[in-house]
């Protein structure tokens, strides 16, 4: 048989997808975001025990007195084993998930009941989209979507809404021919008869799907919880990674809690919507002995409505008058409040750092979210912008095959930690095995298995491929995945009978402290050599929040330190990794200052304050060198503020004084009429004046502006000068300006000067570059400031570039920050088209 | 002018229906179609329905009555042929057309009653109102009324589910009502009422009928309820009207054995009127007992009863059992103008003739000839029919007398 590429296709399907429909996947996203945000913030605003008094209000209403008491037994349950946050993330997403499945699924059964075609078009995709194991959609939800709420949201839709579309078709070709041709016979129009006598005599079929879809988006939502869609999926998963019994039992009774809640409440829902279901109700009411009055006895929905509104009142109300809730004390505000997402493997080292870098960044004013990922999906999520930075990268070995696919979304802030090895460990009591050679023919001595860990491990990859075939072990044993801490407690189960296990370990690790374990000397070579423990960050952040990707650049830990912060951890217990990292800081006075400098002062420009206004086109140059300037004079303490403005609307504006600068003045040709209108001329009022900047192309000032000065404090009057003189005119500048110019060829070259026509070429160099290297740059200014990977490691050629690039010697960028600087050697680096991945 | 006419229908489910009329024209037989795999469900039928007339469509399940029956409402669309309603063509009707007509002049109660369990009797009754689009008050005055004449005063606000199934097809009856149309189709109405019931629907039937003077077109498989209520009772058989004529010419002068078949288990005591039986007075007057005739006078006075010609025969048994004179049949204004003897009595009773005259005949004097030659004839037959009058007679009488006490 010829092997079909079926996955394969699919594979390149989706990629041409993803290149294709970008737009349409982010406005996706962003809607079901948008959608998750609003119902998040909404749920979880109340206190968790009013909420709870609300839910159980309605479950009165629905169900009768047992289901409300019961209701306020279980939500404040949930509250007291600390699943309270992750429950009402859940809750949102199913709300939000279910809404849009129901929203869809609906009027596809219908339009399947009145369509013999469309059913039978629907069916095999259903049927499809039912029994494809659930966590196949979360591959390309991670693809379109990233990691995260939205993929999660995605892949509950698509496995929420067979049943749904099912029930809502079956539910109406249930409904009594007779009584549709009785509609018929009447007159009524199809669509009456389907709003009249179809859908509110098949409304139990459907309400019964909807629980269904509810159910069913509960179950997928916890599924989820593996790429990050958080909630009570994240405890779970957590729990499975990690083998936590404990935190597994209580997420699993939060889901159990939520599920029953909603199952109850969708079914008593569907009987309180559907004219036959109140028909029951009220049979039954009038059959109900008069024994148990009270219990039977529910608020009639006016009355459930009050109070769910009083209670919400309450709730808002407290919330206006709440205590703000308490961070660790920041000892210097650099980040303001800012948030950047963390992500991590659930291996111990991992778990250290991160939870060291989430204590240190809080303490600098920052927000930093943390979420454990598997391997796969934290790469693929960093490589989509989602998460910012992660601790734990293994390179170049373990972790190779990830770095390959994505080194050109990410940037490599350099290690902290190495070298490290992989290696098989086996415990000192099972004797003669000193080296992987030693474990031929001994496969029966460990029932033919090396316990390994998670199975998109980089090092189960290196067993797999070279390790096993290496050693010829690939016969005999059976490499065993599972999770990291699975293959502990097989390693302490073992142990402690002092049976021969193997597992796949490394160093460092806290299991060679605790036991006494033989690596297995690797004589071949197969793991090759040590990796070193990199600080990941996607492309971009180092933009964003130079100062964190500065402290990370310098970050470093010892063995000692880390294999202490790793058992301080440890110490802490599940759960309370930071408290952990907390007992470790204050045996360690003094790190945090060392991992995150704060300068004393920072350096200010001499106006700072001020408020410049700039005004820009929508044009690819402009965006770039206005927010190229943005950055640079807020850095500098300006407070820019930058808006789009038509042409002519600019040159109006800047003459009557409401735009302060632009940048992008086309001139002489192009914008001649404007120039010549507005320019500075004795005797005139209102005036524009030119003031060509080298670097960024020309400027535009309004007459009596200054351009924001270096620190340098030369003090240059900018008006009237000509800054091309100062930027000197070497011929291998020009040279380079003209192949410059070249990347970008032939568009509205701005002639009227040599200089000016480089740089312009060079801004189209950095808009072309912030196109490819980061595709979702709805912020330019993120786009704009690119690091290659490289720089870090090699400063000595950043310094050489330095020297000779005009760019980055140009007086009106402050050369001190060093974020400008970076994009500036970037650029320099790529043209010289060294390196290019 | 008819107020209903159906004219060469055909309904043909399946693939290519046309084709399937153009052979079925042809000649073709039902069997030979349905080999090929289509179904001819109704053909060639034709009738007239007069305005105030019950046209009751009498046939066995799956000879097409009820695809007859939506075609005249246009919810099955004609193969061929045309459904002329007060001269309007319903088979050019576009849907909305249609929908406006079924709406305001044709509507319909169903055999399972097709009440809407999610609306109250009231809502029910009303609901052919809210689809024309009447205001709530004024439609619900109307459903009032009509569920008055069902015979379910007070019950508006019940459900359907509370009723008993005579009611609820009384509240079907009302919603057809309600909306004032003039034509009236009655898909087996009654079927699925118990005996007992369904008698008393029929009586209410009949009296609302009398009062509002609807033109029904009413089907049933129960030939004794077609003559029941039919002023014209067409018989189906294999998608073909096979007979169209009243109740006593199908039962009489069955046009084929597969009509006469069907007229077995018919009550003739309560169909056969005494006009539809009697013999000529001349003749027997002249030879009563072979001596001197008589005057009509004297044999109105010898008769043990004096009947009009639309009395059903059952009524002359009991006088027939005390005298050997005929019971005397006058008209209007006391003229006799027939007699009963005993002998006719139940020769009628018995197994009609092997083959009747294809054509409807005038009742009188024809059938009186008949049905001497009958009696004359064969003495043998005599018996049989005697002995199947009898159980006939005897059978279905008490059963009857049961109802018409019940009821």
């Amino acid at each position: 048989m010829p092997r079909l590429d079926i996955g394969k296709w699919i594979d390149s399907g989706i990629t041409w997808l993803r290149e294709n429909l970008d737009w349409l996947f982010d406005f996706i996203a962003k809607v079901v975001d948008g959608m998750y945000e609003g119902v998040h913030d909404v749920l979880s605003a109340p206190e968790p025990l009013l909420f709870a008094g609300i839910l159980a209000v309605i479950a009165w209403w629905l169900r009768g007195l047992v289901a409300g008491v019961v209701a306020f037994a279980g939500f404040p349950l949930i509250n007291s084993i600390q699943q309270w946050d992750e429950a009402i993330e859940t809750l949102s997403l199913v709300l939000v998930a279910g809404f849009i499945t129901i929203v869809m699924a609906v009027p596809l059964g219908i339009w399947a009941a009145r369509s013999r075609t469309v059913s039978t078009v629907l069916r095999p995709v259903l049927d499809f989209m039912q029994t494809m194991p659930a966590f196949v959609y979360l591959i390309p939800g991670i693809f379109f979507f990233g990691v995260g709420v939205v993929p999660g949201a995605i892949a509950t839709v698509v496995f929420a809404m067979p049943p749904s579309v099912r029930m809502t078709e079956l539910g109406i070709r249930q409904v009594d021919e007779e009584l549709v041709e009785a509609a018929e016979a009447f007159g009524t129009s199809p669509r009456r008869t389907l709003v009249r006598v179809q859908l509110p005599l098949a409304l139990p079929t459907i309400m019964a799907g909807v629980n269904q879809a509810i159910m069913l988006a509960l179950s997928m939502v916890v599924i989820s919880g593996m790429v990050g869609g958080g909630g009570l999926g994240s405890s779970v998963f957590e729990a499975i990674s990690s083998v936590d019994v404990a935190l597994g039992f209580e997420g699993g009774l939060a889901v159990v809690i939520l599920a029953m809640y909603l199952d109850r409440m969708t079914g008593a829902l569907g009987e309180r919507v559907s004219p036959l279901g109140r028909r029951a109700i009220a049979k039954r009411n009038a059959a109900a002995t008069s024994g148990l009055g009270v219990l039977q006895w529910r608020p009639a929905t006016s009355l459930a409505t009050v109070g769910v509104v009083v209670l919400a009142l309450v709730a808002g109300g407290m919330n206006v008058f709440g205590e703000d809730e308490k961070g660790p004390e920041v000892t210097a505000d650099v980040g303001k409040g800012r948030s950047l997402n963390i992500g991590y493997i659930n291996w111990d080292e991992g778990v250290a750092s991160t939870y060291l870098w989430k204590e240190v960044l809080e303490q600098r004013g920052f927000k930093p979210k943390v979420q454990s990922y598997e391997v796969g999906a934290l790469y693929t999520g960093m490589a989509a912008g989602d998460i910012d930075v992660q601790t734990n990268s293994w390179l170049p070995v373990t972790h190779e095959s990830y770095w390959k696919n994505y080194r050109d979304k990410l940037d490599d802030l350099g290690s902290w930690y190495g070298p490290t090895s992989l290696e098989v460990a086996v415990p000192l009591y099972v004797k003669g095995v000193k080296t992987l050679d030693d474990l031929k023919g001994k496969g029966s001595n460990f029932k033919g298995k090396i316990i390994g860990i998670e199975p998109g491990a980089g090092e189960m990859k290196l067993m797999k491929d070279k390790a096993l075939p290496g050693y010829g072990l690939d016969k005999e044993y059976k490499l065993v995945s599972g999770s990291t801490a699975g293959m502990l407690s097989q390693l302490e189960r073992s142990y402690a009978k002092q049976e021969p296990v193997a597992v796949t370990l490394w160093s460092p690790h806290w299991a060679y402290s605790k036991y006494d374990l033989t690596k297995l000397k690797d004589t071949k070579g197969a793991f090759g050599s040590g990796d070193r423990l990199h600080m990941l960050a996607r492309k971009g952040f180092a933009q964003k929040e130079p100062r964190v990707a500065e402290w990370m650049k310098g970050f470093k830990l010892d063995e000692k330190q880390l294999t202490t912060l790793e058992q301080a951890i440890q110490d802490a217990g599940k759960g309370n990794q930071q408290q952990g990292v907390r007992a470790w800081l204050e045996k360690n006075p003094g790190i945090v200052d060392k991992i995150a400098p704060v300068a004393s002062a920072e350096a200010k420009g001499e106006q700072a304050g001020a408020a410049p206004r700039i005004g820009y086109f929508p044009w690819d140059e402009d965006i770039a060198t206005t927010y190229l300037w943005k950055n640079v004079l807020e850095r500098r303490g300006y407070k820019p503020s930058i808006k789009q403005y038509d042409v002519g609307s600019m040159f109006t504006g800047m003459a009557a004084g409401q735009i302060d600068v632009e940048f992008d003045g086309w001139l002489p040709v192009a914008q001649k009429q404007y120039w010549d209108k507005y320019q500075e001329q004795p005797g005139r009022h209102r005036r524009v004046v030119r003031q060509d900047l080298p670097r960024t192309g020309g400027a535009l000032l309004r007459q009596g502006r200054e351009v924001p000065r270096g620190p340098q404090g030369q003090g240059r009057q900018v008006q009237g000068q000509d800054r091309r003189n100062r930027a000197g005119h070497r011929p291998d500048e020009a040279a380079q300006g003209q192949g410059a110019a070249g990347l970008r060829p032939g568009r509205r070259v701005r002639g009227h000067q040599r200089g000016i026509a480089r740089d312009a070429g060079r801004t189209g160099a950095l808009v072309q570059e912030a196109r490819a290297g980061h595709r979702r740059a709805v912020d330019p200014a993120l786009g704009l400031q690119q690091v290659r990977p490289d720089q870090a490691r090699r400063p000595e050629e950043g310094v050489r570039r330095e020297q000779r690039d005009p760019f980055a010697r140009a007086q009106v960028l402050p050369e001190e920050i060093p974020g400008v600087l970076r994009v500036v050697e970037g650029m320099a680096h790529d043209r010289e088209g060294t390196r290019r991945p | 002018m008819s107020r209903l006419r159906a004219e060469h229908l055909y309904k043909v489910f399946g693939r290519r229906p046309k084709a399937a009329v153009t052979a079925l024209e042809g000649g073709a037989s039902r069997d030979e179609l349905r080999s090929q795999g289509t179904t001819a469900a109704v053909i060639n039928a034709s009738f007239a329905v007069e305005a105030g007339q019950i046209f009751v469509v009498m046939g066995l399940s799956g000879s097409g009555k009820s695809t007859l029956l939506r075609m005249l409402n246009g919810l099955l669309e004609p193969t061929a042929g045309q459904v002329l309603y007060d001269g309007t063509d319903l088979t050019r009707l576009s849907a909305r057309e249609l929908r406006e007509v079924r709406s305001r002049k044709i509507s319909m109660v169903f055999q399972h009653f097709a009440l809407f369990p999610h609306r109250s009797v009231l809502e029910n009754a009303a609901y052919g109102l809210e689809v024309q689009g009447i205001p709530r008050a004024d439609r619900e005055a109307r459903a009032k009324e009509a569920l008055e004449l069902a015979g379910l005063a007070g019950w508006e606000d019940s459900w359907p589910d509370e009723l008993s199934g005579g009611m609820q097809q009384r509240v079907g009856l009302a919603r057809a009502l309600a909306t004032d149309a003039d034509l009236l189709l009655m898909d087996e109405s009654f079927s699925a009422l118990d005996p007992l019931i369904r008698r008393d629907m029929q009586d209410q039937l009949l009296e609302l009928q009398k009062r509002l003077k609807k033109t029904i077109v009413f089907i049933t498989h129960d030939l004794n309820e077609a003559m029941r209520l039919g002023d014209q009772i067409a018989v189906m058989r294999d998608g073909r009207i096979v007979q169209i004529g009243n109740a006593q010419d199908i039962l009489v002068t069955p046009a084929n054995d597969y009509v006469a078949s069907f007229t077995q288990d018919v009550d003739r005591s309560r169909v056969l009127t005494a006009g539809a039986i009697m013999a000529d007075p001349a003749s027997t007057l002249a030879a009563a007992d072979g001596s001197a005739p008589r005057t009509p006078r004297e044999v109105l006075a010898a008769a043990p009863a004096t009947v009009l010609a639309d009395t059903p025969i059952i009524e002359l048994f009991a006088p027939c059992s005390t005298s050997s004179e005929p019971v005397a049949v006058v008209d209007e204004a006391g003229e006799l103008i027939g007699l009963v003897p005993a002998a006719r009595l139940l020769a009628v009773l018995g197994e009609p003739t092997q083959t009747a005259e294809p054509t409807a005949t005038p009742p009188g004097p024809r059938l009186s000839k008949d049905a001497a030659d009958e009696s004359d004839t064969s003495d043998t037959d005599k018996d049989d029919v005697n002995k199947d009058a009898a159980k006939g007679s005897v059978g279905n009488g008490t059963a009857e007398g049961k109802v018409t006490a019940g009821a």
